[in-house]
């Protein structure tokens, strides 16, 4: 696959799934605009130029270099400071700290290549309800190599701090390319410091990830075996490629970083794109380190990143603050952490849970295997929870060959966790409970001996099916109901793959998915309706137009009856029978004349047939009336088939209830 | 004695002008002398005696509109949307039977700003280096229809009033704060909105959540939506529809300002419909064009697949632009108070262009129009009108 077909394949990727890859700084909760440039004075330029890193302020910076299409790159600068660094370096007059902050790129031979300055005003209470300060700005920078110096310094006491690092700025011109690592945390944490001129100018924005909105840290503190989230901006080049991460202390050993890619999103920059990936911290001694990301791929040398300083904390509890030399800045993230937990307790544990769900405690068992989950995902090093998944993939796989049924209540156990990890924001653990239990339910279907058996598999993938369905993941349902379908012909798996198909726009294959329901169950009044729907789709009205007159002509839904009223006007209307689709909806009227929908589809009508005054009454009379509170027939379509779903849930429940027994005679039969 | 007279005579007058006012006075405060009166009106009366209130009738158009016994006086009234003159008259009676009565006769629109079947008006967005360019004489514009240059017979500024219609998206998408903040900016444009101007403010979801009446008091339009709330899908191209359609044959300026991210769920009538109906509107539709809410299948639904869905929002954006009205991406709903403030900067600073088409044709086709300001002025226009 070329570049421009997979830069084409992410773009429609990243539309399709409505997902923001960045926001804007006005979605944030808190964001203050500079009041304007500071005043260089000599002493502070003396100070930048041959000052060493450090001072009562604690600072530290992130320069992200952005191609804007010219011979100089946009190199965005977030300077960091700390509420408790920024108030204790005094300066405070009437409750506010004014401050000054400059950033200097110097190029070969000490030249200053670039300045930004900003001065601020930020107010104690606002200073305070925060962890601490993110100032954006700018350089524009030609590619090179330059070293970084930023200076915060309060404008009344003059206390400051200064942070020295060396800095590239590649060409980025090439068809690969990779950037410093962004560690990520969330926004609302700081207060945000905006230029003068406005964001526009300092280029990056929130990024936006399932559990909100995240700026990138300027020196994070991690823990040991916590698993955390980043950015990585890049050109990948031509697949395949794959990923790296280590971290890398002051003697140049190096320790891999399992790192995980969650997302693949277009960048906003050109021919930029975003990884968003889950790197697990692996379990070192406390001290400074410096994080790398390597790209590569079997085509070419391999690509690495500019490294990102860190400090790793191996304690066992959570530092809010990670002290440094010179200076203090805020931890990456503030979270109670758990002990490493034991391999040897895995086996133990998730047996523990499962015994627990033999013996009828569902809750307990749940309540464990979270505990169990959580712990592993939290744990160091990353492979544990690959070796968590192994040793309950291995025992369910051992219960399995001693009863199939076995297998019914743990697949339940699992999935429903899917929705308790999404409530806490866990996505990893979510998606790692949704291809656990997708992989049961396969295991289920292929095992499944016994019409008995496969009903009760189909029942499981239905249920799964119906999850994703809901959750917006209208392509992994179609796979599941198919199969569902293939193992017992009922009529919710084929309602739900024609629902899964029609929102992916396959409209061919969602008609044949209805007429398969309707085969299973002629008197299916909603997959009569959404075959007719689908045949209009398709514009085989001929084909249509019958099952709509038998729907309105049979006791059906008074919502599928309706939404058959409005089809065959808009066939009519289509076939220019005007009089005819107006003729049409009086008689729905007659029947519903509440029904907002049907009173402005006539209104439009009467418009086209040149009854403007009676169309323009219709619709006034329509806003007079407001109806809001019914749910619209069109709405209802709309609505993934739950009621079906629901039921094949209920009857799973119910028959993995019954199966307890069985779960607990083969746990007991593998022993201890 | 002639002077001890005098006194007398200067202590009497000056007794007599300081005493009590004996009589009972009726004042109208609202609606003003010569003011248009249109759909629903606020009357005010002051009404002072010294003897107490017995009741007070309001009257319009000969008609009674109700009666008080106690303060305040105040009146709504639904007066119709024909462009006419009223007489609003308040009589008042206090406890010694005493009357009195106050009239306030309201003036119909001037013709030369309503819009004539004949005359062609076109709302004109002008700016230059960035600002509106409000120097700007008739002598600067040209308007060139279907390729035939007119001759300008009006040239207003924007104080034309306007008739605004505001749909806010109040589906699901916009639960909780973020419908709370559409309406805080909705409300600002009303508060900003000049003495003639009227609006009306449509709540939709599936179907209409909450209306108002087009109206220029303002209490009319914002009361009732402490109570407004979210939830439903989005029939946007249903109420984009009933939006031109109710603006149709108003009295103003007709302006659409449309709130939502975009995304129809379940509209009966396709986009193709509204097209329709926006190309034989005269109204300019502005977009405030909300980001699309973080949840799972925001962009899918069983009427509309993903690229439907985005081909949609693009039409949108077309029929924006060729209204002569414009789409505003907002970063938050947060931002929606300060774009409505925009848009009505905006259309405070339009010039109102009137011409009678040449040739009339009358033949249902389409007729581009382009409008033309000198150079370095940017100008914004319909594109064009079906010629019925």
């Amino acid at each position: 696959m070329n570049r421009r077909v997979l830069a084409l394949l992410l773009l429609s990727a990243a539309a399709a799934g409505a997902q923001e890859t960045f926001v804007d700084w006005t979605e944030l909760a808190d964001v203050l605009v500079a009041d304007g440039p500071a005043v260089v004075r000599l002493p502070t330029a003396a100070l930048i130029l041959n000052g060493q890193p450090g001072g009562a302020i604690g600072v530290a910076a992130l320069a992200t270099p952005l191609p804007l299409g010219g011979a100089k790159l946009r190199v965005s600068v977030m300077v960091q400071i700390d509420a408790a660094a920024l108030a204790a370096g005094g300066g405070a007059v009437g409750g506010a700290t004014g401050l000054d902050v400059y950033v200097y790129a110097l190029g070969p031979g000490d030249m200053v290549a670039d300045v930004a300055t900003q001065s601020l005003t930020v107010e104690a209470a606002r200073r305070d309800a925060k962890r601490g300060l993110k100032v954006l700005t700018a350089l524009d920078l030609a590619p090179g190599e330059y070293s970084l110096r930023v200076l915060a310094s309060h404008r009344d006491s003059g206390a400051g701090g200064l942070d020295v690092q060396a800095f590239a700025v590649p060409a980025l011109d090439g068809e690969r390319a990779i950037l410093t690592p962004w560690l990520l945390e969330p926004a609302e944490l700081w207060l945000v410091a905006l230029p003068p001129g406005g964001a526009a100018q300092v280029q990056i924005r929130p990024v936006v990830d399932a559990s909100g909105l995240k700026l990138p840290a300027a020196r994070p503190a991690l823990a040991a075996g916590e698993t955390v989230a980043a950015c990585l901006l890049v050109r990948p080049g031509p697949p395949p490629w794959k990923l790296r991460a280590w971290l890398e202390d002051r003697a140049g050993v190096r320790a891999e970083a399992p790192l995980d890619l969650r997302e693949h999103r277009l960048a906003p920059w050109l021919g930029l794109e975003m990884l968003l990936v889950s790197l697990r911290v692996p379990d070192l001694p406390t001290g400074a380190y410096s994080l790398q990301v390597s790209l590569e791929s079997s085509e070419a040398e391999a690509l690495v990143s500019p490294p990102l300083a860190v400090d790793v904390d191996a304690a066992d509890a959570a530092p809010s603050i990670v002290v440094l030399p010179g200076a203090e800045v805020s931890a990456y993230v503030n979270r109670p952490r758990r002990r490493v937990l034991p391999r040897d307790d895995l086996s133990t544990r998730y047996r523990q849970a499962l015994q627990q769900l033999a013996e009828g405690d569902a809750a307990a068992a749940r309540e464990m295997l979270i505990d169990l989950e959580e712990r592993a995902d939290r744990s160091a090093p990353g492979a544990i929870f690959k070796e968590l998944e192994d040793i309950q993939w291995r025992l369910l796989s051992e219960l399995s060959e001693r009863s199939w049924s076995a297998l019914l209540p743990v697949t339940l156990l699992h999935a429903d966790l899917t929705a308790e990890y999404r409530r806490r924001g866990a996505a990893a653990l979510a998606e790692h409970s949704t291809r656990f239990s997708r992989r049961l339910a396969a295991t289920l279907a292929r095992r499944a001996g016994t019409p008995g058996e496969r009903a009760d598999a189909a029942r499981a993938l239905i249920d799964l099916a119906g999850r994703l369905l809901a959750a917006g993941r209208s392509g992994e349902s179609v796979e599941l109901f198919e199969l569902a379908l293939e193992l017992d012909a009922a009529s919710a798996a084929a309602l739900g793959l024609a629902v899964s198909l029609e929102r992916l726009g396959r409209y061919p294959a969602a008609v044949a998915a209805l007429e398969r329901l309707v085969e299973i169950d002629p008197a299916h009044a909603e997959g009569r309706l959404r075959l007719a729907l689908n045949l209009g789709r398709l514009g085989k009205t001929g084909r249509s137009r019958p099952l709509l007159e038998s729907l309105i002509a049979d006791v059906t839904p008074q919502w599928v009856a309706v939404l058959a009223f409005q089809e065959m006007a808009r066939i009519a209307m289509r076939e220019n029978r005007l009089e005819a689709a107006i003729a049409a909806l009086g008689m729905a009227l007659e029947r519903w004349p509440e029904q907002p929908g049907l009173r402005l589809q006539r209104a439009y009508l009467l418009d086209r047939a040149g009854r403007a005054i009676e169309a323009r009454s219709l619709v006034a009379r329509l806003v007079a009336s407001p109806n809001g509170a019914a749910e619209a027939p069109r709405e209802r379509y709309n609505r993934w088939p739950e009621g079906a779903v629901e039921a094949a849930r209920r009857e799973l429940a119910a028959r993995a209830e019954r199966r307890r027994a069985e779960l607990a005679q083969a746990l007991a039969a593998g022993g201890p | 004695m002639r002077t001890l007279a005098l006194c007398l005579v200067i202590c009497l007058v000056a007794l007599s002008a300081s005493a009590p006012v004996l009589a009972i006075e009726v004042a109208i405060r609202k609606p003003a002398f010569g003011e248009p009166a249109l759909g629903v009106v606020e009357l005010i009366a002051e009404v002072s005696s010294p003897r107490g209130i017995s009741s007070v009738e309001a009257f319009v158009d000969g008609r009674s509109a109700g009666r008080l016994e106690a303060p305040p006086f105040r009146w709504t009234l639904e007066v119709g949307e024909e462009n006419v003159q009223h007489r609003f008259e308040v009589v008042a009676e206090d406890a010694a039977g005493e009357t009195a009565r106050d009239v306030v006769i309201t003036a119909a629109i001037r013709v030369d700003q309503e819009i004539d079947v004949e005359l062609q008006q076109l709302y004109v967005t002008v700016r230059r280096g960035g600002a509106a360019a409000h120097d700007l004489e008739r002598g600067d514009f040209t308007v060139v229809d279907d390729g035939v240059e007119q001759e300008l017979v009006t040239f207003e500024r924007g104080d034309v009033p306007l008739v605004a219609l505001i749909l806010i998206d109040a589906s699901d998408s916009m639960r909780g704060e973020r419908l709370a903040l559409a309406l805080a900016g909705a409300e600002s444009f009303v508060e900003q909105m000049a003495r003639l101007d009227q609006a009306m403010l449509l709540l939709f979801a599936d179907a209409v959540a909450h209306a108002t009446p087009f109206t220029g008091f303002r209490q009319v339009l914002t009361s009732g939506l402490e109570r407004a709330t979210a939830g439903g899908g989005t029939a946007l191209s249903d109420h984009l529809y009933a939006a031109l359609k109710l603006l149709e044959g108003r009295q103003g300026r007709p302006v659409v300002i449309l709130l939502s991210d975009g995304v129809d769920t379940t509209s009966v009538l396709d986009f193709d419909d509204v097209e329709w109906a926006a190309r034989r509107s005269q109204a300019l539709v502005y977009w405030l064009r909300l980001r699309l809410a973080e949840r799972p299948g925001a962009f899918s639904s069983a009427w509309r697949d993903g690229a439907g869905h985005r081909r949609q929002l693009a039409r949108l954006e077309e029929l924006v632009r060729r209204s002569g009205g414009r789409t505003l991406k907002l970063g938050g709903v947060g931002d929606a108070t300060p774009a409505f403030r925009e848009i009505l900067e905006e259309l405070r600073g339009q010039v109102v262009l009137g011409y009678y088409p040449q040739p009339r044709r009358n033949d249902g086709r389409w007729r581009r129009v382009k409008v033309k300001a000198g150079p370095g002025v940017e100008v914004r226009a319909r594109e064009g009108y079906v010629d019925y």
